[in-house]
């Protein structure tokens, strides 16, 4: 995706160079908002790294926030495919779905730093569809955390609005880790993002167990 | 959101100018001051990104001179703001967690959170400009969020000495109630709606005391909870 196609008379097809020129932008827009802020990104920037002429960008892309937008989406797609695979298996009971679905969700961002990076940290600053694309990507996950009413024994009095604090809370934790330049270390605070969205729907004991044996889990991973 | 402004009413005001005998520091501190609140008036009615430096300095009614001796830049002096409104929030949680009259942790939580609720439905300003513009405002802001926020964590981990073996409650418990907190904050404040801020109080109660407490607790704290209007 990064190999630039060679340059002059290469008889590919438009389409194509159209889209190997579209991917080299999106990537570059995405290494430039690992490396600085999305406000500081420039246009120059992404079309000097990815090699094409300004006027080709805006051939592509209206303006910076398209651009960013696009590679935002081309990403999305396979984080979701990823946690989903991770998690959704029917033997697994709702808790363990949660666990296995936030160790996915903590790995893929660490190794996407880029990625990692303007989904949780640049969507605020880079508009309002931007903002809007974060926030329902939040209520998606909330709405899963809070089939824990119903998942779980005898909790359906849970408020409904818990789920979708737990989760922005949790997120805030993640950006925390990334600001503090720790992403690669992401997984390490899943244990405690566990027991923060579990416990509402369980005994605090048994959150607390799961929590636990969560860091023990990544602990014999990391040593192993 | 125009502000109007009385001469000489407190520190807000503009000092008079020409010759006042005033000493230096005095008329440094009302400029700072004044821009900082004009920052705070002007984010709030237009947001950061489109806030300019002109539009600082003529609500604070000084010299673009002035403003560039004491900030660096547009994210220097909207990071001071920011401040500021952090240190007012934090100042409410602090009153309302101790003026309380109930002297159990849950009492003292519900005092905090209502004193913070109350005040930002009446300044629905420092929500947008410590809540919403916080979140999205530059990289420099932003990273004083993170500290600023560690502030709230104690009134919340001192449930902590209610439970037996606390240290099992995972440290970043107290991170995820307070961005759990914002986080329903800024929705309200973001679509318009802070004045009807206290009436989330009950599920933010909930929220608070769940993962120190427990399912049961929590229940009865949020029942408990009355809405004020």
């Amino acid at each position: 995706m990064n190999d630039r196609l060679p340059s002059g008379r290469h008889n590919l097809p438009r389409e194509f160079v159209v889209t190997s020129q579209r991917d080299r932008l999106l990537d570059s827009m995405a290494q430039a908002c690992a490396e600085k802020r999305y406000a500081e990104v420039s246009v120059a920037d992404i079309v000097s790294r990815a090699r094409v002429s300004r006027s080709t960008f805006y051939e592509i892309f209206p303006d910076k926030e398209a651009c960013f937008l696009a590679a935002y989406d081309a990403i999305l797609g396979r984080f979701v495919t990823e946690v989903i695979k991770a998690c959704q298996d029917p033997v697994l009971t709702w808790p363990e779905q949660i666990e296995l679905g936030i160790e996915a969700s903590l790995r893929f961002l660490a190794a996407e730093p880029a990625f990692a990076r303007m989904c949780i940290v640049d969507m605020f600053s880079a508009g309002p569809s931007a903002l809007e694309r974060y926030l329902s990507a939040v209520r998606l996950i909330a709405a899963f955390v809070d089939g824990g009413r119903t998942q779980m024994p005898d909790r359906e009095d849970v408020p409904e609005s818990i789920a979708l604090m737990t989760v922005s809370g949790a997120a805030v934790v993640i950006r925390a880790e990334i600001v503090g330049d720790r992403t690669q270390d992401l997984p390490a605070v899943g244990p405690d993002l566990l027991y923060s969205i579990l416990v509402p729907y369980m005994e605090r004991e048994e959150a607390t167990r799961r929590s636990e044996r969560f860091a023990e889990r990544l602990e014999g991973q990391l040593t192993a | 959101m125009a502000q109007t402004r009385k001469k000489g009413s407190g520190l807000n005001g503009k000092l008079p100018s020409g010759r006042h005998g005033l000493a230096r520091d005095v008329v440094i501190t009302s400029q700072r001051e004044r821009m900082i609140e004009a920052m705070i008036a002007v984010v709030a009615g237009k947001g950061y990104a489109e806030t300019t430096v002109a539009d600082i300095i003529s609500n604070a009614g000084v010299s673009r001179a002035t403003f560039y001796e004491q900030f660096a830049d547009k994210e220097d002096c909207f990071v001071a703001a920011y401040a500021a409104v952090m240190e007012r929030m934090l100042a409410f949680v602090a009153q309302g967690f101790s003026t309380e009259e109930s002297d159990d942790w849950v009492g003292r939580a519900r005092g905090a959170l209502r004193s913070l609720l109350t005040y930002l439905s009446e300044n629905p300003v420092a929500a947008r400009v410590g809540i919403v513009e916080g979140f999205g405002a530059g990289a420099r802001a932003r990273d004083r969020y993170q500290e600023a926020v560690s502030a709230f964590f104690p009134f919340l981990d001192a449930a902590r000495d209610l439970v037996d073996e606390p240290d099992r409650i995972p440290p970043q418990t107290a991170r995820v109630v307070v961005g759990g907190v914002s986080a329903l904050i800024f929705a309200e404040a973001s679509s318009g709606n802070a004045s009807r801020l206290p009436e989330v109080l009950p599920q933010m109660m909930y929220l608070a005391v769940v993962p120190y407490l427990g399912h049961e607790e929590a229940m009865v704290a949020m029942r408990e909870t009355e809405v004020s209007r």
